[in-house]
């Protein structure tokens, strides 16, 4: 290999790994920089499984809808990308809608988040006092699943997020793209992350 | 050291061979000057920096468990850049001060430094666990490494990653298309490069993907295990006689293909002989059943052109497929898989498989053969006689049976075993 196909080939591959990082970064920058803001409610889960080193597992009170509370479109197919309407009110945001689409148009106050559908019940059984007897229940992820934490603070937030309410303030685009840009806990912004 | 006893032993053999006429004093002399030249004490260095290397390239991984919250994200950012361009000049350096050990490994660590940046950003900002899409966006980095620079470290890197890549993506829920654009692309490197290693790397990648996806098929569609299995035999027994093809036409990895292959394709046609699964789809059976005259014929066809394939292998080709087909018809008809048709066709291919083996002059196939005829006798005496007798009969039978039978097989063996040395592949 001659010398000058070397410090070609060398800068290529640099240049390429760089491009693929920068772009990694500036997708997110993007998405932090939307004006739409939702803030999500958690729910606690085990604590056993909410710190794996130095981030925390984020699970949301909107991940388990029935559709007796909840519109949930009859093609919401399992394995599949769903998109959730939300009202964008305070103190969290609540979901209103979910469609198997990216909504053509939204009204004032609502903004769309995308996350997957893993599973769809459809099975109708017994009407009890407090179930849904013949709904279709939705279990879904979002794509905002972790949050990384400053070392030996992760303990904090999980008991701030067990006993009372822990928001995740979340930036939105128009394609429901979603992006973490703090943490909430009544009513306060407890950690709001830099662009840069 | 491995190396240096090597040249001992043959040093030591080539005064026998002399002594007896078998090769001429010069040859003698120009081996030994050959293996002289092999400077083996020179490779540890070498293997050290790379092992080095790879350690760097977890230190840096290890990095992400770090606490480094103090440093702003644009000072992180910058920071991983730099290393990472750094490690690139420390590679151009020594590629150009003729360091090609000491440069394959600073690129092996630039490569390990692009999979933590990725991490490292993923963190930063909080993205998703989104393993598959790091992995791809880590193994497109470095196979631009590869070929950019010809490097052979991140060449096999990437082949690792991509592998790391697959498994990650079998769920048992879709099917992993993506995989095979960087695997055809890690090949076609591979082969380019034409560095043994890195082609068998690449094989055993493509087997991982069709076995892996033909497990996600079978989990996800009315396909029975025993169609599935009939479709690989098919699929590999086409592979097998294309190898063949391209090995008569002096393809230095052809012979490796062929044995891989033939390993793959004798473990498929024993499966269905435990298999209960009922077949279904028969539209799909339809297929199979075409595949047995296209084996046949294609084989045929390159009897006149292949030295070592004779046109009765055509029989044998077009069994493959053959096998899961009985299967299956006899599970249609009697609701249970007969052992006793299955087994004689099993052995009648282990033996087919040491001839033509023994033709071809391929040792790897001839030794697979005896072991495949060997594990299936040693299957049936266990699925006939494990109830029958009590259990000390048993493994008194047994043991003496295996210890008659290795004597005898070994024996054949070394009969059948090919005069002519053929070096096993690449």
């Amino acid at each position: 290999m001659t010398r000058t196909r070397l410090i070609l080939g060398i800068a290529l591959a640099a240049v390429v790994q760089t491009a693929i990082l920068t772009q990694m970064v500036m997708g997110q920058v993007r998405l932090l920089n939307s004006p739409t803001e939702a803030i999500l409610k958690t729910v606690p889960v085990d604590p056993r499984d909410i710190f794996r080193g130095d981030y925390v597992i984020l699970n949301y009170e909107m991940e388990q809808l029935r559709n007796d509370r909840v519109d949930i479109a009859t093609d919401v197919q399992q394995d599949q990308d769903i998109y959730i309407v939300l009202n964008l009110t305070l103190p969290f945001a609540t979901p209103v809608k979910v469609l198997a689409s990216r909504p053509e148009t939204l009204e004032p106050g609502q903004a769309v988040i995308r996350g997957s559908a893993y599973w769809v019940d459809t099975v109708q059984r017994q009407p009890t006092d407090t179930g849904c007897g013949d709904c279709t229940s939705l279990s879904l992820s979002l794509p905002i699943d972790s949050y990384f934490v400053p070392e030996g603070t992760g303990t904090e937030i999980e008991q701030y997020r067990n006993e009372r309410a822990l928001g995740v303030i979340v930036a939105l685009n128009e394609d429901g793209d979603a992006a973490i840009k703090g943490l909430m806990m009544d009513g306060k912004k407890i950690y709001d992350e830099p662009l840069f | 050291m491995l190396g240096n006893l090597y040249a001992k032993r043959v040093t030591r053999d080539l005064d026998t061979w002399v002594a007896n006429g078998w090769i001429t004093k010069d040859n003698a002399l120009a081996i030994r000057t050959s293996l002289d030249g092999e400077d083996d004490a020179s490779r540890l260095p070498a293997i050290i920096s790379i092992l080095g290397g790879v350690l760097i390239a977890f230190a840096a991984m290890a990095f992400v468990a770090a606490n480094w919250q103090e440093m702003s994200k644009a000072t992180r950012l910058g920071l991983l850049g730099l290393t990472m361009w750094g490690t690139y000049g420390a590679a151009l350096w020594a590629h150009l001060k003729g360091k090609t050990a000491l440069a394959e490994t600073a690129l092996l660590i630039a490569s390990g430094l692009f999979g933590a940046s990725i991490m490292l950003i993923g963190q930063m900002y909080h993205m998703p666990s989104d393993f598959s899409s790091g992995l791809l966006a880590w193994g497109v980095g470095t196979i631009v490494t590869a070929l950019a620079i010809k490097s052979r470290a991140a060449l096999g890197a990437s082949q690792l990653i991509f592998a790391g890549f697959l498994m990650n993506g079998l769920t048992g829920s879709a099917l992993q298309i993506s995989y095979l654009v960087p695997r055809l692309a890690t090949t076609y490197l591979a082969f380019r490069q034409n560095w043994a290693p890195l082609k068998h790397l690449s094989l055993i990648g493509l087997l991982m993907w069709i076995f892996g996806n033909a497990l996600v098929i079978g989990d996800i569609s009315s396909v029975s295990p025993t169609e599935i299995i009939g479709c690989l035999a098919a699929l590999l027994a086409f592979g097998w006689i294309f190898a063949a093809y391209l090995e008569s036409k002096g393809s230095s990895f052809a012979r490796s293909t062929q044995n891989y292959l033939a390993f793959c394709l004798f473990v498929l046609i024993w499966l269905p002989q435990v298999a209960e699964e009922q077949a279904s789809a028969t539209a799909l059976l339809g297929a199979l059943l075409a595949t047995m005259p296209l084996l046949a014929g294609a084989t045929y066809w390159l009897s006149r052109r292949v030295e070592h394939l004779h046109a009765v292998d055509a029989l044998a080709f077009s069994a493959f497929p053959a096998v899961p087909l009985i299967q299956t018809a006899m599970l249609y008809t009697t609701d249970t898989s007969d052992m006793w048709l299955l087994a004689p066709l099993y052995l009648a291919m282990t033996v087919w498989l040491i001839a033509y083996g023994s033709r071809a002059f391929n040792r790897f196939l001839v030794n697979l053969g005896f072991a495949a005829f060997a594990a299936e006798v040693l299957f049936l005496y266990f699925e006939t006689f494990g109830t029958l007798l009590d259990t000390s009969a048993f493994f008194l039978v047994g043991g003496v049976l295996l210890i008659a039978g290795g004597l005898l097989l070994e024996r054949m063996r070394r009969r059948t075993l090919p005069g002519k040395p053929v070096e096993d592949g690449q």
